[in-house]
């Protein structure tokens, strides 16, 4: 039996809710940087800050909460890097509408956990969330590494070390060669044997979804298998969200994995109208920071959501190294009263 | 000098890679030596997220960059080294001297690639070297991870170092992995 999932579609109609959004003449957006093992992040954490300032938005987290509590908005509970643009979007009558942008990044990864904090709160906080990261197959955000796995030698001593789930797949691809097993089947022998002993790091992971959607894939029941088993990991479904209406973009790959678990598991967020973006196929560090910076402008702009898929897609040329054409992002709209 | 192509289809092919890359021209390129590929290569490399071509990228990268190669490379301008230090892999281990030289590279993104580089390994004498040499790197970081090294793949001489190194650290977290490998060696040893 297939897995339940939800697409998303690619030509919904009408536009978020900007009366919602704009309340106050004030949107408060949430930007994150998730994590990655070989420092692609880090170029997107610095474009990304640019694009901001390129906008006009001002690192000035006081006037930034100045306006939040003025809007009538929570404010946050975290330190970080709140930037504010009086009047850069407009409201339905042409009045200005302030915008607050918080910019979380994973950065080295050290401190994932409280970068997933920040992000976190700035679902609940925010009237719009947007990470853009790896999708981790499906499972959620992630702010840092997710394990250290030690393969040890037949006396038990530490023959290799990882904490890239591709280095890993690389090394079990290798060995299972003569024998026949694929990366998969040798890294489970090899678990079952007592040979490879995994250390999870899973703090900053959002866990959304533990259904595996790409059983073709090595990393995903790497991903999977060790997220199962961490009891303490945080998941979505266990957070409390005020009764609000929010716009959440999640820009990984394939995130709208990401959808049937947010719209089914989570009551409380999708009590007050939850709209969301994701990606229907891979996408590329290297376009993630113009397409976070497209969905803020699309905003600012007031665009419907066609508009906004096509400006998403734009800053994501269409590609077929997964077999999948086509645009780039798709909607998952919450039902419009 | 491309091995099979003329300079202009050579160029021509390099730059339609750039636009677009292909996993599969990543390869062909790869195959025919020329460095100057490379640059677009590891790009290719680090821009992949996820998906069955994530590993042959970097398959692409490792076939084209080998030994003298990264020794030329890191040796050279800035560009040169940011690009090289992406394809040095602690797995290997003729690479561990190129590790320890670009930990203490003077540009800060040419050291933030060789640390991650040092986060996998495949255990060899010439790592055990990196390891030891790498307790009084100026990074805390660096020193966190040339601790957890040793404490998986060292032996009792090793217990010398990292009492030295505890004696000196001010970093926290370094301190708690070198107590960490104090204790798992002096366990191994009595064991």
């Amino acid at each position: 039996m297939p897995l339940p999932r939800l697409n998303g579609n690619l030509t919904p109609r009408g536009a978020p809710r900007y009366d919602q959004l704009f309340a106050e003449r004030l949107v408060s957006i949430v930007l994150a940087v998730g994590f990655d093992e070989t420092g692609a992040n880090r170029p997107v954490d610095d474009e990304l800050e640019s694009g901001l300032l390129a906008r006009g938005l001002q690192l000035d987290p006081g006037a930034a909460l100045a306006r939040l509590a003025l809007g009538k908005r929570p404010t946050p509970q975290r330190p970080g890097n709140h930037y504010l643009a009086r009047g850069l979007a407009r409201d339905g009558g042409g009045g200005p509408v302030d915008v607050v942008v918080t910019l979380v990044r994973a950065g080295d990864g050290s401190a994932g956990g409280e970068a997933a904090s920040a992000f976190l709160e700035g679902t609940n906080r925010c009237d719009v969330a947007v990470y853009g990261g790896h999708g981790r197959y499906g499972t959620g955000p992630d702010f840092d590494y997710n394990f250290t796995a030690d393969l040890l030698d037949e006396h038990g001593k530490v023959a290799s070390s990882f904490s890239d789930y591709r280095d890993l797949e690389d090394l079990m691809r290798e060995r299972g060669k003569p024998s026949g097993r694929t990366a998969l089947a040798e890294y489970r022998l090899l678990l079952k044997q007592g040979r490879l002993v995994i250390r999870r790091v899973n703090s900053g992971n959002l866990v959304v979804n533990l259904r595996n959607y790409h059983t073709s894939e090595f990393g995903s029941y790497l991903m999977v298998d060790q997220l199962k088993a961490d009891s303490g990991v945080r998941r979505m479904s266990k957070q409390r969200f005020d009764k609000k209406y929010r716009l959440w973009m999640f820009n990984g790959c394939r995130t709208h994995d990401y959808f049937y678990n947010l719209r089914k598991l989570n009551p409380q967020a999708n009590a007050g109208g939850l709209d969301l973006l994701g990606t229907r196929r891979l996408i590329y560090w290297n376009a993630i920071p113009d397409t976070m910076l497209a969905l803020v402008d699309g905003l600012c702009a007031r665009d419907d959501y066609r508009q906004l898929l096509a400006r998403l897609a734009e800053s994501n040329p269409v590609d077929d190294s997964d077999g999948e054409t086509g645009p780039s992002h798709v909607a998952e709209l919450s039902p419009r009263p | 000098m491309p091995k099979q192509l003329d300079e202009t289809t050579f160029l021509a092919r390099l730059a339609a890679f750039t636009r677009k890359p292909t996993i599969t021209e990543a390869l062909a390129l790869a195959r025919l030596g020329d460095e100057r590929a490379l640059s677009p290569l590891v790009a290719a490399m680090t821009n992949s997220m996820e998906g069955q071509d994530v590993s042959r990228y970097r398959e692409a990268v490792r076939n084209l960059a080998e030994l003298p190669l990264l020794q030329r490379w890191l040796g050279g301008d800035l560009e040169a080294r940011r690009v090289a230090a992406h394809a040095l892999s602690a797995h290997d281990a003729t690479h561990a001297p190129l590790i320890a030289a670009a930990l203490v590279d003077p540009d800060a993104q040419v050291r933030a690639i060789a640390r991650r580089s040092l986060r996998a390994w495949t255990a060899s004498p010439a790592l055990h070297q990196l390891f030891r040499g790498a307790l009084t790197n100026p990074d805390p970081r660096v020193r966190l991870l040339a601790a957890e090294g040793l404490g998986k793949i060292g032996d009792r001489e090793d217990i010398v170092h990292l009492n030295q190194a505890l004696e000196t650290e001010t970093d926290d977290s370094a301190r708690d992995r070198l107590a960490w490998a104090i204790e798992k060696l002096d366990e191994d040893d009595s064991a």
